[in-house]
This record gives structure tokens, sequence and C-alpha cells, in this order.
């Protein structure tokens, strides 16, 4: 039941794409997306992966919307300081590792991605929940120290994946 | 000439000086960055020409050049990693 | 006509981020400090300026497709910095210490 729920919303967000793509929404539009969105995600389950498309890749699009939000939030917030660091010069960096209290694939990967977009940061390396950060000398953002068991905001966010 | 085309001016002006860095960069990683810099400029510069003349099929273009200019980032970097073994 | 400032103000701004983006890339002297903030700036610099391209614009799917190539800019663009970093570290290119050029 929450399987088959999952494929429809799927097939709903490709054929809204399909239509922003063809900017028309006639209903030969709307069948020949559906048609070519039922046909992508059976390609992809029999060809590309192993086990099902649903259950490695599916997004739950509210809480989807609600990290995008507030990435963009992070975004601008570091974005600024960024621009300080800039004019001042400073230029040591440092390698910390970060524990990351996720345990789902694709919520570390999408919690890596967040830390390279924030200016300041960028993730090296991967191995099971452990990130290695490259950053700045005397940035304590990710203070690798704290024991790891308290949760930053974005796996708050992030765990209802 | 309106607003936007001189927006249009700026961000050239500004790939022309990203491409200094290309030109100069010590290593070959110094020249990926400044090659993704350039390939993001140019992105914005194909949006923005579609505003001005109002074609939207430059859209398309803008959405095909990000995906080539991610994929040979990615190519050239991983090539450069394993030593011509991707 | 109020949106059609704001725009402007948006486009000033994201054109400003850029400059910042530019200049930081000639500003350090170590490639690890180039690759943690310039490309990043960048991107902000991008996202503002299509912002002030989609009120420029109004609703409809030109916007929508803009919309589209922000959220594809989203993902593949810390992908191409983390892969350029990634391949910098795993060569063997070392992490100076102090500021000194070599």
């Amino acid at each position: 039941m929450k399987r088959t729920f999952n494929y429809v919303v799927m097939i709903f967000v490709f054929t809204a794409m399909w239509i922003i793509l063809n900017e028309k929404a006639g209903p030969m539009q709307i069948i020949s997306g559906i048609g070519f969105s039922v046909l992508s995600i059976f390609f992809v389950n029999y060809y590309l992966l192993d086990d099902d498309y649903i259950d490695s890749y599916f997004l739950n699009p509210v809480s989807l919307l609600k990290y995008l939000f507030y990435l963009v939030f992070q975004i601008y917030k570091s974005g600024i300081s960024a621009i300080f660091k800039i004019s001042k010069g400073e230029s040591a960096v440092k390698i910390i590792k970060y524990d990351s209290c996720l345990n789902k694939e694709l919520a570390v990967c999408l919690l890596a991605n967040a830390i390279t977009l924030t200016p300041g940061t960028v993730t090296i390396d991967k191995t099971k929940n452990q990130l290695s950060i490259l950053c700045f000398q005397d940035d304590e953002v990710f203070s690798s120290g704290s024991g790891g068991k308290s949760c930053s905001d974005f796996e708050k966010i992030l765990r209802g994946i | 000439m309106g607003f936007l085309d001189a927006v249009l001016i700026v961000v050239s002006i500004y790939a022309a000086v990203v491409l200094i860095r290309v030109v100069i960069g010590p290593t070959i990683w110094d020249r990926l960055l400044g090659f993704n810099m350039i390939s993001s400029k140019i992105i914005m510069s194909i949006v923005i020409l579609s505003v001005v003349t109002d074609r939207s099929f430059l859209l398309d273009i803008a959405l095909v050049y990000s995906f080539l200019g991610f994929i040979g980032t990615v190519l050239i970097a991983r090539f450069v990693e394993t030593r011509g073994e991707i | 006509m109020i949106i059609d400032f704001i725009s402007k103000v948006f486009i000033v701004l994201a054109l400003i981020f850029m400059f910042f983006g530019v200049y930081g890339i000639f500003r350090f002297r170590d490639f690890y400090s180039r690759v943690l903030i310039s490309s990043k700036v960048e991107t902000v610099g991008f996202l503002t300026i299509m912002a002030g391209i989609m009120l420029k614009t109004g609703f409809g799917y030109s916007t929508l497709k803009i919309l589209f190539i922000c959220l594809m800019v989203i993902v593949t663009n810390p992908l191409s910095t983390h892969a350029v970093a990634r391949s910098a570290l795993k060569s063997g290119y070392k992490i100076s210490e102090e500021n000194n050029d070599d």
C-alpha cells in the first residue's frame, strides 16, 4: 500500500517535469508524460539497479522542500561570512572527521551535499557514516570532539527522508 | 542598451578574468576550478540572453550545458586521480 | 514597477557576490583555500541572479524551467567541487601548514 502510493507520487513528479519541459499542458502531453514516467521507472528497476528504485531513492517531497528552504537560508548565511574571509585573506586549512548520526545511505549523501554547498567546508571522503571534511583552521562549525551524540538541525530534518 | 545587456557584459568580463587563472594556474586542479566557474557563468549568460531576446528554447540549451559542464569536470578529475584508468 | 526595482536590486547584489568570488580566486595563495571559498560564493551569486530573473519574467513555463536549472545546479555544483578537491588530495597534493608560498 505504502509502496504503491510512493510509486504514484513519483509518477506525478515525473509527469510535472515532462510538462514543464514541453511548455504545454494539453491531454497529449499528460498521457505521454505518464507513459514515459512508467517506462523510465520500469527501465531503472530492471536494468540499472539491483534492488527497487523506490526502496533506495524515494524522497519524501515535504521534507525535501523543508530541506531545500533550510539549505538556501544556510547558503546565504555562510556566503556573507565567506565574503569577510575573502577580504581578510586567511589561508590555513585542516581536515577533521565528523561522525553523523544518520544511518541511511541517501541521507548521509544529502548531508555531504549540504556541507559542500555551504561556503567554507568541502567533504572529501565518506566511509559508512563518517565524513572527512576540509575546513579552515580556526573554524569551529563542526567541532570534532563533541562526543558525536548531538545531531545538528540538518540531520533532524534529513531523518524524515 | 537596457539593464540586462549591461549585466551580460559584466558577466562576460568576469568569465574573461577567471580565464586568466585557467591560463596561469600552477596545478591542473586550479585549471579545473576555473573551468567549473566559467561553465557556470556561461549558463548564467545563456539564461539572461534567453530573457533579453525572448526565446525560451535557449533555456533547454542552458539545461543541457549544465549537464555537460558537470560531466566534463568530474571526468577530468577522475582521470587525473586514477592516473589514466577511469 | 516595484517588482521590477526589486529584481534589479537582486541582480546587482548577485553581481557583487560574483565579484567577490572572482576576487577570491586570485586572493589566496593556497589551492585548498581557493577551492573552499571561491566556487561556493559563486553558487550564491547564481541563485541570487536566477531569483532576480524569475521576478522579472513573471510566472510562466519559462520561470519553472529556470527553477529546474537552479535545482540542477544545486545538485551538481557541490559534486564537481568535491570531485576536484578529492582528486587533488588523493593525488598527493600536500596541505601546506603555514601561509608561506612555495
